[in-house]
């Protein structure tokens, strides 16, 4: 089983998808921002990254940014609640800037364990990342 | 547009730029007094000073509303001539009125110069419209972002403390009934964001218009109060290009917002679907249609205590509503306003107190390309 960072402002998001994925045997490690998620993954081992978009202080697509510049970055699910402000779909900007997956919030527990399965099963993927 | 008055008042000119638009015949406005138009209402409560202004013999200038567009002697026809003005009533210009004086610079007449601005006017209200809708929708993205975020435990604890439990265990009933409050509440947020997208990025498809509105009539007959009865007068009309789910929620929300006029006194909603060949007439009393294109009408109407003016004057407003607190967002009309929009239509809006309500829309028939021509 993964461990896994997941990275959102929100507790009861970070409680919810805990739940999720401790439910299933991955290993949960949580940060409020996306500065405080850099700094987990730089010391801690890591095999998938769960962010938030929209967040205070360092938000998603930065820390999206920053992630895919680390050697053998772990793969990265972008979620949101957002969806969409004016012409701006924040979940299509977070895959061009490199996520390897989306999810709009509310998503089902089975579309989070799915994607997470996927992603580490995928090769070159999801292989832990020593901080 | 120019209009002379002689010193007495007396309208001696009115040229034909003039009359066309305030939809006057020249042998019915000549010799007659300037303050006779005013007493007959055919000039607006904001022009009393102009016509005073004239009266007195002293320069003027103002913005006007409302000259309407009626033949003096037969107000019954609502038609301005050559359709210059759309809905009929509503008119504005900007007014210069100017002494002119003869040689010894004694005033012989008054000179009134005035611009045609409905146009400009109704350009600008667009604007200002389209500028608050951007900000609504802003608004609307960050409401359904903390709406989601919301959403987000309610629906997988839910979702997942159901599946762990045996399938007849009378619990996991109750909790899907969660997870499916949770999913209309989902599709809520993402209805409330629909209006403020992008026509382009909508899923339009060719489809019957009368089925989509007898379901719309039957979920709304059964929806309203007992002392609420509904009536449908409906006919195939063929087919028009758009988005099924938001026409029915068009249909709904002014059949909520109709049953909402009725809860007190009780009544009847009509709702009636034809087909409009619109001519030069239709087309110069409601505004975006096109003359000789073919249209289908969709109306709801009530017996309802009416709209008041001042509130007409706001319906379509974001965030406006009449209703209690709580009992209305206030976007449904701006919602209605901006689908019908997305669908090249236009709607009207008819209500007199105490005679009741009746909103219209025109939607294209397939086959009747407006795009290019709105």
């Amino acid at each position: 089983m993964a461990r896994i960072l997941v990275i959102d402002d929100e507790d009861l998001v970070r409680f919810t998808i805990r739940h999720a994925l401790e439910s299933v045997g991955h290993e949960v490690i949580e940060a409020v921002d996306g500065a405080e998620g850099i700094n987990r993954i730089k010391t801690a081992s890591i095999d998938l990254v769960v962010t938030d978009v929209l967040m205070p202080n360092k938000e998603g697509i930065e820390t999206i940014r920053e992630l895919r510049t680390l050697d053998n970055p772990p793969p990265i699910i972008a979620i949101s609640g957002g969806g969409r402000t004016g012409n701006v779909d924040f979940l299509e900007l977070a895959r061009k800037f490199g996520a390897d997956a989306v999810l709009a919030k509310p998503f089902s527990a089975r579309d989070l364990t799915g994607t997470v399965s996927r992603l580490l099963d995928t090769p070159c993927r999801g292989g832990r990342r020593t901080g | 547009m120019i209009m002379i008055v002689g010193a007495d008042g007396t309208i001696d000119y009115v040229n034909p730029r003039f009359r066309a638009v305030a939809g006057w015949e020249c042998d019915q406005i000549s010799g007659r007094s300037i303050t006779e138009l005013a007493d007959k209402g055919e000039v607006t409560s904001c022009s009393p000073s102009m016509v005073q202004a004239v009266i007195e013999q002293r320069p003027w200038s103002g913005l006007i509303h409302g000259i309407r567009s009626q033949r003096l002697a037969d107000p019954a026809t609502e038609t301005g001539i050559g359709g210059l003005d759309s809905d009929g009533d509503s008119v504005w210009a900007y007014v210069e009125v100017a002494p002119i004086r003869d040689e010894t610079g004694a005033i012989t007449h008054m000179l009134v110069v005035a611009e045609h601005v409905t146009d400009l006017i109704e350009t600008e209200r667009q604007l200002h419209q389209a500028q608050k809708m951007e900000s609504l929708g802003n608004l609307a993205g960050g409401i359904a972002h903390d709406f989601n975020n919301l959403l987000q435990p309610i629906l997988m604890l839910s979702q997942s403390t159901a599946d762990s439990m045996k399938a007849d265990d009378p619990r996991r009933a109750l909790l899907e009934r969660v997870v499916e409050a949770a999913e209309r509440a989902q599709a809520l947020v993402e209805r409330i964001l629909s209006f403020s997208r992008d026509a382009a990025s909508g899923e339009h498809r060719a489809f019957a218009l009368h089925q989509v509105v007898g379901e719309a009539v039957d979920l709304l007959t059964a929806s309203v109060p007992d002392n609420v009865s509904v009536v449908s007068r409906t006919h195939p009309v063929g087919l028009i290009t758009g988005d099924p789910t938001e026409v029915h929620a068009v249909i709904m929300n002014l059949g909520f917002n109709a049953a909402d006029a009725l809860s007190d006194s009780g009544g009847t909603i009509e709702v009636t679907l034809t087909v409009e060949e619109v001519d030069e007439a239709l087309a110069s009393r409601v505004r975006g249609l096109v003359p000789g294109r073919r249209y289908a009408r969709l109306s709801v109407s009530d017996d309802g205590p009416g709209i008041p003016p001042d509130v007409r004057q706001r319906i379509f407003d974001p965030f406006y509503t009449t209703k209690d607190v709580g009992r209305g967002t206030g976007l449904g009309l701006s919602i209605v306003q901006a689908v019908v929009t997305r669908h090249y239509g236009t709607m009207t809006l008819a209500s007199e107190p105490g005679q009741g309500t009746c909103f219209a829309i025109y939607l294209p028939l397939d086959g009747e390309t407006v795009r290019e021509v709105v």
